[in-house]
Parts: structure tokens; C-alpha cells; sequence
């Protein structure tokens, strides 16, 4: 592969670089615009809402202990944790369920040039439909999401009762609500990590898990808005068509991008170095796992 | 609209074979029935994410860079609650100590081939005369290896025809402990990873010899798919752009263009007819989409539907099995994982997950210093939403209260991701007849089928090759500039996607279920086809053997005693 700082192709990088950011922030806007359609291929009315207001609120802040706001630098709840996990406890108000978002491409990135470089055409966003599924994936999700007594159960006597994420989510959020002696989202963050402690744990693992997905995934899932979160974290997202590594398809040839190599070291400076604290986990798994520090 | 559920020539009936399984191991048999004129009927119980898999023109994946919907939400995983599988280690832990997902592989048209990175490094010539090599051996004692009853020339030319079909990047020679290569393979390596260049320089000093990993992704345009670009999410992924020779997009779509194959998805069989003598099959007993019963005959039968879903099949079938064979010797890979993490960002995520690798720890059988240790994997970090999860379960066992802010650093620093590599090493799993697939007497499926039981223990054997060279991976870290290192913890219950064994291949009918050509040895039309044919693991990922095993069934079953007639040009 052969870096290609000697044509022009930084600059057509750099141009795709700023159409990406475009195209992100008009996901974004589409992506708010959509709840009430998903773009799906046959979209149902979708629920008022899942969760009240104060409801919607509590969940907003209990993301922002998971990710927490600094200036600049935005929280769980900025980055669409709320939305993201109201549209799936909702999946089935929709037709197909808002479940899986179809493929192959967002649009986000340009298709390739075939010589090397970047074409100035973008693909439609497949993704901003969600795909039908089989019959035994739906009776997974409808177990997840309304419980295994509601569902149906398998193996019952076996296998623990499955609590939905609905109930899991509206009776502790509820119970959050009503117990705390604020309003969450005003709350200092040792006082809502308190809160967010007292939290019965299965839902504590589900804002652990589900938090990250919405920050991190791609934004029609309704997070990560105008891709937020991956720009956080320095991370390119969904990259397709134009990928990582550039074709030239009348020679054979690879190309490095040369804001992204492959083959060679990042240029620049680290964004984010590694801090004192990372390094002090790092060392904690060393130790834990008979490991070593070089 | 949704991709359809029935893909080919949909008037065909009368079919020469039925197939369970659409990937690494039933795909080979459609290619080789319809090349050769031959009716193919597939079922398949995933689902179907291609456009026009049976169109000449327009092919779509609908596979994209959805780290959500693929490793979070599990798109074409085995959801584990409604089709779960369970698990002891051993038949005095009780009839199980866990219902979930055992060793699961991907559901869908296609099978593992979709997902994987599919990295395809041939087997040598020695792992097929484990038997004879490692006999008295006392590492291996206790152990079931024996010899596979086909060689490395006899499959020789059927690597070679696999190399070309699914379209395999490589550099022969490359890896100085290979086993000969008739040809070339048919693109050169592509990109190399930084990650890759790290460890090559710090292996140069340890005196490994690092080489571009063969893999069945395209390096250049061909067979009329694009060349890769490299987009990171390879490996737990679908192709959006169909770089990537899946089956599905190789195989499976050539047979389907004959006009003469057949495939069926979310179809599950539930069992075979087996004829009153059990020595015939009389068709097969499934559930299509609808959840709705369905019959399909064939003169001929193939289970390829991977190892422990054969083995059920087969068990659920009452398939004749005097010599309680059916599932015994299950193997995967005993995977020895070194992580290391670089000062600096390596951006091992950008790339396939892995381009290069070594064979240095592969080992000599009956050499003490040297036991049988694999191929090592030079793998690159995942995407964000994985990344996230590693620190959450790192966070968690540092204390019980979440630290978000440190959550959020890790995240921006990412050790995890941007400056990570993962030295993945394969390993010989010594089978045991006491490692095995049966039905479990009471966990079932949610249309009422029993599930699998996995019982399976390792054996001192491979947990030595972990012993001998989980050091030597921490050393070449420590030389290629890593700045921590550290073997990850193993599961508990193996995570391998490598599975095979369960419906070994041999002479006898005491320790082998089929013949050396794939033949049930007790049913004259049920044949296997995928890696449940494998007298022994090897310690190299199995895919490319199982496709090339795999045509060599076909070519058994076409032309008996001469199956290289099946792969002639």
C-alpha cells in the first residue's frame, strides 16, 4: 500500500471529511424528524411515548452517570440515550419492529471513485428503515421487551422468569421518581450516582449496557446525534462505501487515506492521551491477570 | 421490501440432494450437484439478507457497519433463549450447569461464513496423521486422536479449487511451515495493518516469521465482487460491499444461477424420516416460516448445519447409532488470547481484523518443548459499542460502584480499541469420547424440540500448549513496544466458533460415524459435509478444510472413488 500524500488525495480526503460532517448533522436532523415514521417500510402511528416527561427526564439522568457531561464533551443524555431506548422498549409500535436497521449503507460516507479517491455521489441511508424478521427472532424480542409471562416462556421452571425491559424500565424509573428527594436531573452527580446505585441491579446493567449502544451505535438507532458520540471518542463510524482503504481498480493498487492510514502511524498528535487513571487500570488487569508491564 | 425467504428456481422438484445448512459445509455440495447437472434443494432456518442472491445482476448485502443490530441486538445470532443449548463439563456435574449459548454460529443464508473475517490458512500435512504421531505419546493420554482417513494430497486439490472459488488472498510461501501448494493463490495479500508491522518487528527479533494471512476476501476485483476497503468491520459482520467471499456470494449464488438449485430459509428441520430398517432417509421434517409444518424429500441427504446441530439432528432423527458414536469426540480450538496495549495508537480497528499472522507455535508432535500449539492471529481492536462493554465489565470488577467519568475516559483514550492488539493463538483440542453432543432430557426450544447438551472438559494436552506459549506471546509483545500485557482469563464454557468432530470420519464403525467419502456408515443416502467430519481439530481455523472437505463429499458422492472429477475444469 503506498501513502498518497504526493497527489492531491489529502485534499479529497479532507473534502470528504467535511461532506461527512454534513451529511452527520442532516442524519441527525432526519434521525429527530423520523420518530414518528423511522422511515420504515411500512410505518404504524408510534405511541405517545413510552415514558412521562419526568419519567424521560430521570432516564436522561441516570445515562449521565454512565457518561457523564462536561463542557464540550457531551453526556449520556446528549447523546440520545433517552430516544435511544424509548424507541426500543416501543419497537413494536412499528411495522417492521424497531429493532434492527437495515443495510448496507447510511450515506454518511461517499461511494468510492474507483481510482483511488472518493466519488462525489452518496448512497441512499438503508438504514434509516428497519427490516422485517423471522418468527423466532420476534418471540426473542417480544420475551425481552414485555417479559416472559406476558410472551410466553421457555423452559419455565428451568430458566429464571424473564422480566421485560418495559416493566423493568417504567416501574424503576417510576419508583426513582417518586423516591427521590429532588428532581434527578438537577441533582449533583454524587447525589445521582447515589440514586442511580439504589436502582434495583438488573437495571442498573441495562443503563450500562444500553447507554453506550445509543452514545456509541450508529445515530438511526436514535442516539448518538449527528454522530456525537463517535466524534467524542475519535472514531470515524460507519465508513462504507468509501472505507479505509482506497482502490485504484486501473492499477490494483491500495492507497492510504492520509487522515487514516493503515499501514503506517496516525499523524499528528494523540487526541487523547492516556492519563494517570487509565494507566492505573491498566495496571490493576496487568496484576490481576499475572500479566506485565513493559 | 424484504429479501426472499424462497431464492432459486422455485419450479423444481424431483431433487437429487437435500441439504441442511447454507454454509461453509452445504454450500460446496450445491456448487458441485448444479455444476455437474443436478438438482439442489437447501434448507436453510436463518434468514435471508441478500437482494438478488439469484438474479445475475443487481447483488445487495444488506449488511452494514451496525455494531447495534449486529453484535448488541445479534442479527444473525442464535437468539439463545428461545433456541438454547446447555452445558456441563463433565456427566458428573449433573444433567447441566448452564441454559443459554454454547459455542453458537451464526444463523443465516450463508451460515459462518457471513460473519467471519474468514481467514483461511490450509491445514499441514502432519494434522492429518494425529493418530499415528502422537500414539503413545503421554500427553495424549486419555485422548481419541486418530488419523483422518483422507491426506493432505488427497484435499490438495481441493484447497486448490476452494482457493479459486471463494477467491482467497495469500502469498504461497509465505509461511515457511505451509504444507506444498500446487498453485498460487488467485490475489495478493491486501493491506497490511499497522498493528501487524508492530509485531512483525518485535517476532523478527524473537526469530518468528510473520506472513500476510490467507483469507477469502478479495484483494482485487474479482469473480465480479470489489476489491475490500478496508472498513474495519469484518470480523462479528456481514460484507456490506460483498468483498468478502461468503458461500453465500460464491457458491450458494453460482448454484442458484444454474436455475437448478433450491433454497429454503427460515426453515428449522426438526428431524429425518428414517425408514423402518434405519438404513435409508425418506425425507426430512422441518418447520417453515410460519412455524408451520413442511415435508421435503430428496434421494440423497447432507447434514451441514455445524457440528452440534448435526449431531442433534441426526439423535433426533433415531438415526442408527449402535456404537453410540453420534456426537462423541466434539473439538474446538483452545484459544490462548495475549493482549497487549501500546503507548501509542495502533488503530488495529481500521483493516480486517487480522492480516498477518505465525506459525512458529504450531509445535512437533511428541516434542515436549514443543506441544501443538496453533496458527497465532494478529488481531486489531473492535468497534466503540464493543469497546464500551470491555470497560464496563473491567469497571465492574474494580468496584461496585460504576465510575462513569472513568468510563468516559477510557472511552476517549481507548486503550481498548485504538492502541490494543490481541495475539490469538489456536490450538490443537485433544478429542475425547467423553467431550460430546446429546439431547439435553428436558431444556427445549420454543417450538418443543429438544436442545443440544454440550459436555465437554478440556485435557491436560492443550492446556499445556496455553502453558508453553502463553509467555512466549507475553515476550513478543514486550518486543514489538506493547506497554502492558496480559493473557486474558479463559471461559468457562469455550466461546470457540471453531467447532468440529461429532460425526467423525473413519474406517471403522466402532470409532467413527461416517465413511472416509462422508457416508453414514449405517444409512446408504445421509451423508455429513461440514466440520462434524473431523477426526481432529488441527490447529488452524477450519474453514477453508471444511469447504474443501466438503467438495470432496460432493465429488464422493458424484463420482464414487473418483471426486477430483468434481472440481475439473
Amino acid at each position: 500500500m503506498s501513502a498518497r500524500d504526493s497527489r492531491p488525495l489529502a485534499a479529497s480526503v479532507d473534502g470528504v471529511s467535511r461532506r461527512t460532517v454534513l451529511r452527520m448533522l442532516g442524519a441527525a436532523a432526519a434521525a429527530r424528524g423520523v420518530v414518528a415514521c423511522d422511515g420504515s417500510d411500512d410505518a404504524a402511528p408510534r405511541s405517545p411515548g413510552f415514558f412521562t416527561e419526568a419519567e424521560r427526564a430521570a432516564v436522561g439522568a441516570f445515562a449521565n452517570v454512565i457518561l457523564p457531561p462536561e463542557p464540550g464533551k457531551p453526556g449520556g443524555a446528549e447523546l440520545g440515550a433517552v430516544a435511544f431506548i424509548e424507541r426500543l422498549l416501543t419497537a413494536f409500535d412499528v411495522t417492521p419492529p424497531a429493532i434492527y436497521a437495515d443495510g448496507p449503507y447510511s450515506g454518511r460516507f461517499p461511494l468510492p471513485d474507483g481510482r483511488g479517491g472518493a466519488s462525489g455521489a452518496f448512497p441512499p441511508n438503508d438504514l434509516a428503515r428497519y427490516r422485517a424478521i423471522d418468527r423466532v427472532t420476534e418471540r426473542w424480542w417480544r420475551i425481552a421487551l414485555y417479559g416472559s409471562k406476558v410472551a410466553g416462556a421457555v423452559n419455565d421452571g428451568i430458566v429464571p422468569e424473564v422480566v421485560g425491559l418495559r416493566d423493568l424500565f417504567k416501574n424503576g424509573i417510576a419508583k426513582a421518581v417518586a423516591g427521590a428527594k429532588a428532581p434527578l436531573a438537577s441533582m449533583p452527580y454524587d447525589a445521582l450516582r447515589d440514586e442511580f446505585d439504589a436502582l434495583d441491579p438488573e437495571l442498573r446493567e441495562a443503563f450500562i449496557e444500553l447507554v453506550p449502544q445509543a452514545a456509541f451505535g450508529v445515530p438511526e438507532y436514535g442516539g448518538n446525534p449527528g454522530g456525537a458520540g463517535w466524534s467524542m471518542v475519535h472514531v470515524d463510524g460507519d465508513v462504507m462505501p468509501i472505507g479505509n482503504a482506497l482502490f485504484d481498480e486501473r492499477t490494483n493498487a491500495y492507497y492510504e487515506r492520509s487522515d487514516a492510514p493503515i499501514v503506517r502511524a496516525n499523524p499528528g498528535a494523540d487526541p487523547d492521551p492516556m492519563d494517570q487513571g487509565t494507566r492505573d487500570i491498566l495496571a490493576a488487569v496487568v496484576a490481576f491477570t499475572d500479566g506485565k508491564v513493559f | 421490501m424484504a429479501p426472499p425467504k424462497i431464492l432459486g428456481n422455485t419450479a423444481l422438484d424431483g431433487f437429487d440432494v437435500l441439504v441442511i445448512g447454507s454454509g461453509a459445509g452445504g454450500a460446496p455440495i450445491a456448487d458441485l450437484f448444479t455444476r455437474h447437472g443436478k438438482k439442489v434443494l437447501v434448507i436453510e432456518a436463518g434468514a435471508n439478507h441478500f437482494d438478488n442472491l439469484d438474479q445475475k445482476d443487481r447483488l445487495v448485502a444488506r449488511y452494514a457497519n451496525d455494531e447495534v443490530g449486529m453484535s448488541s441486538r445479534g442479527l444473525i445470532h442464535t437468539q439463545s433463549y428461545v433456541e438454547p443449548r446447555t452445558f456441563r463439563k463433565n456427566a458428573s456435574a449433573g444433567e447441566r450447569t448452564f441454559v443459554g449459548d454454547v459455542n453458537g454460529l451464526p444463523k443465516t443464508l450463508g451460515g459462518g461464513t457471513v460473519h467471519a473475517d474468514l481467514k483461511m490458512p490450509r491445514f499441514m500435512r502432519d494434522d492429518f496423521h494425529l493418530g499415528t504421531l502422537l500414539k503413545d505419546d503421554p500427553l495424549a493420554a486419555g485422548a481419541a486422536f486418530a488419523d483422518w482417513p483422507v491426506d493432505y494430497d488427497r484435499l490438495e486439490p481441493f484447497y486448490a479449487y476452494v482457493e479459486k472459488a471463494l477467491g482467497i488472498q495469500g502469498a504461497r510461501g509465505s509461511d515457511p511451515f505451509a504444507s506444498p501448494m500446487s498453485t498460487e493463490y488467485p490475489m495478493p495479500p491486501g493491506a497490511k495493518m499497522y498493528v501487524a508491522e508492530r509485531i512483525e518487528g518485535g517476532a523478527k527479533k524473537l526469530g518468528y516469521t510473520v506472513f500476510p494471512y490467507p483469507a477469502a476476501v478479495n484483494s482485487r476485483t474479482y469473480d465480479g465482487r470489489p476489491a475490500c476497503v478496508d472498513c474495519g468491520f469484518c470480523s462479528g459482520f456481514g460484507c456490506p460491499s460483498n468483498a468478502k467471499g461468503s458461500t453465500a456470494v460464491t457458491m450458494l449464488r453460482r448454484a442458484l444461477l444454474t436455475g437448478r438449485c433450491q433454497i429454503h430459509t427460515e426453515t428449522k428441520v426438526v428431524k429425518l424420516l428414517v425408514n423402518d430398517a434405519k438404513t435409508r432417509i425418506d425425507g426430512v421434517e422441518c418447520l417453515g416460516p410460519d412455524g408451520k409444518p413442511v415435508r421435503f424429500t430428496a434421494s440423497q441427504y447432507v447434514l451441514a448445519a455445524s457440528p452440534i446441530e448435526d449431531a442433534r439432528i441426526a439423535l433426533l432423527s433415531g438415526v442408527s447409532n449402535a456404537n453410540d458414536m453420534i456426537g462423541r469426540c466434539l473439538t474446538f480450538h483452545y484459544q490462548t488470547i495475549a493482549i497487549g496495549i501500546f503507548e501509542e495508537r495502533v488503530h488495529g480497528h481500521r483493516g480486517k481484523a487480522v492480516s498477518h499472522g505465525f506459525s512458529d507455535f504450531r509445535g512437533k508432535p511428541r516434542d515436549p518443548n514443543k506441544p501443538l500449539g496453533g496458527i497465532v492471529e494478529i488481531s486489531g481492536g473492535s468497534g466503540p459499542v464493543e469497546e464500551a462493554s470491555f470497560y464496563a465489565r473491567i469497571l465492574k470488577q474494580l468496584s461496585p460502584r460504576f465510575d462513569g467519568m472513568r468510563f468516559k475516559r477510557l472511552m476517549q483514550q481507548s486503550p481498548g480499541r485504538d492502541r490494543i492488539t490481541a495475539l490469538v493463538m489456536q490450538a490443537e483440542d485433544a478429542p475425547q469420547t467423553k467431550n460430546r453432543v446429546d439431547l439435553d432430557p428436558a431444556v427445549k426450544d420454543l417450538d418443543g424440540v429438544p436442545a443440544a447438551r454440550i459436555t465437554f472438559e478440556n485435557h491436560p494436552f492443550e492446556l499445556r500448549a496455553s502453558e508453553v506459549y502463553g509467555p512466549k506471546l507475553l515476550a513478543l509483545l514486550g518486543a514489538s513496544g506493547a506497554k502492558y500485557g496480559f493473557i486474558a482469563p479463559a471461559d468457562e464454557i469455550a466461546t470457540s466458533a471453531h467447532v468440529m468432530g461429532t460425526l467423525r470420519m473413519g474406517v471403522d464403525p466402532k470409532t467413527s460415524v461416517c465413511n472416509p467419502d462422508g457416508r453414514f456408515h449405517a444409512v446408504e443416502n445421509l451423508w455429513a459435509s461440514d466440520g462434524a467430519l473431523f477426526p481432529t481439530s488441527s490447529g488452524f481455523n477450519p474453514t477453508h478444510t471444511i469447504v474443501a472437505l466438503a467438495c470432496h463429499v460432493a465429488g464422493s458422492m458424484l463420482f464414487p472413488g473418483s471426486p477430483e472429477r468434481a472440481i475439473a475444469p
